[in-house]
């Protein structure tokens, strides 16, 4: 007791240690159920949104500005893609018609029963460590609620975490407290995709017969009540054994890092929709 | 100078710096640099301010920045809390009004930041993240240079509002 006496600093920084043993890092819940939280982020909205976009048009200009240096020789480029382009796209349009029918024939759900909801990322994770995080410039009076999936055209980004009046927190599909019941396309292998906390994802519960290699795509399978089946997520970059299971490494086919336009996918988390049910069988 | 114009000043000296944070000063745009503007605040905060008006906006600072990040609650309100009671330990013992002093205690409160947020992770959770030495080093490097530009501003506008 006499050393702390002499040297309170250490002292302090012992029960400094102490008391972060009891943070709970995986308990994200009382943050986001915290009213202050969502006054927080509704004050913050106008002005986030205000510099977003302005530094974004600044960027774009600027970025118009150098395009246009070789700009006639991409052009003609550009020509002769689109035309090709136009004869796949109405090969493609013709597929999915066909696609349609032979869905409606099977009962199939697909993805585009699900309306979407447009948003633009107006602020990203101010932290160095916990950065797996964006905000996005729709809430609750847009319709969101929390745990709706988030993707873009390329594939899926994460779900809605906090629900503010006009902006939301979304979590990233690379954050580590993110999870996942996914298909490997090619195989219909099925795992969990978790988040690293940086940029790659894992794919875990994997049996070591698991007929998965290199280059596999990976897409939701639809089974976590949260993500709608058939949502592009990554590919594979590495296999490796882990005790009497293997996991793949998978690069997300987003690019997190500058995700600007994502799409809200409208649909409830099952687990709300049984909680809902159950109110009414007990009222 | 009323009590009640200081707290709005600080408040919104911390609002702008979350936002500038969140906003401009991001990894998307700064590659693997990580600005923490509202670091150098609370740093401020704990040489110049009394310790009530200190811990409540080394709270709110932490709270912030745990919201945004979408950590757990109180992972940055420790820090920042935390970091407020050493800094004001320390500046009983030595004379702090000097510009080289104002260097060393933002340069390791950065230092501070970055292992106690490290080892927590390390500890507590399936954090993958890379972090080498010399990505610290030079974000530290970084965060002091932008946090003394900083604070020089917000001791002239804090000195204005008194003047």
């Amino acid at each position: 007791m006499g050393f702390f006496r002499r040297y309170p600093l250490f002292a302090v920084l012992l029960m400094i240690f102490f008391l972060v043993q009891l943070v709970p890092l995986n308990n994200q819940d009382k943050l986001s159920k915290s009213k202050f939280s969502k006054v927080i982020l509704t004050l913050t909205y106008y002005p986030q949104r205000g510099v977003s976009v302005l530094s974004r048009f600044i960027v774009r200009k600027w970025e118009k500005y150098i395009d246009n240096v070789g700009h006639y020789e991409e052009n003609k480029v550009l020509k002769s893609n689109i035309a090709k382009l136009r004869e796949e796209n109405f090969r493609l349009s013709e597929t999915e018609l066909q696609n349609k029918r032979l869905r409606k024939l099977l009962n199939f759900r697909s993805e585009d029963e699900y309306e979407v909801i447009a948003a633009n990322s107006i602020a990203v994770s101010p932290s160095a460590i916990k950065s797996q995080v964006i905000i996005i410039d729709k809430g609750s009076r847009h319709g969101l609620i929390k745990g709706m999936p988030v993707k873009t055209h390329e594939g899926v980004v994460g779900k809605v975490y906090i629900v503010g009046k006009s902006s939301s927190e979304v979590l990233l599909i690379t954050d580590s407290l993110s999870a996942v019941d996914s298909y490997v396309q090619r195989s219909r292998e099925r795992g969990i995709i978790k988040g690293d906390g940086s940029k790659w994802c894992v794919m875990e519960y994997l049996e070591k017969a698991s007929d998965i290699i290199v280059g596999d795509k990976i897409v939701t399978s639809g089974k976590d009540g949260f993500f709608p089946k058939g949502i592009l997520l990554g590919t594979v970059v590495e296999i490796f054994s882990t005790g009497g299971n293997i996991k793949a490494k998978i690069r997300p086919n987003v690019d997190i890092n500058s995700v600007e336009e994502v799409l809200v996918i409208n649909k409830e988390p099952e687990e709300f929709v049984i909680s809902e049910q159950e109110v009414v069988v007990n009222e | 100078m009323n009590k009640i114009y200081t707290y709005l000043f600080f408040v919104i000296i911390l609002f702008i710096f979350v936002i500038f944070q969140t906003t401009l000063f991001n990894p998307g745009r700064l590659g693997r640099f990580y600005i923490d503007l509202t670091l150098i605040l609370i740093i401020y905060l704990s040489l110049n301010t009394e310790i009530r008006g200190g811990v409540f906006f080394a709270f709110l600072s932490g709270y912030m920045i745990d919201l945004f990040s979408g950590a757990s609650l109180g992972l940055y309100v420790i820090s920042r809390l935390s970091l407020f009671v050493i800094i004001r330990f320390i500046v009983t013992k030595i004379y702090s009004d000097r510009f080289i002093v104002h260097i060393l205690i933002i340069f390791f409160s950065i230092i501070y930041e970055w292992l106690f947020l490290y080892s927590l992770f390390s500890i507590n959770s399936d954090f993958n993240a890379v972090l080498t030495p010399s990505f610290i080093i030079i974000n530290v490097l970084m965060n002091t240079l932008i946090g003394y530009i900083c604070f020089i501003i917000i001791k002239e506008l804090h000195g204005k509002l008194y003047s």
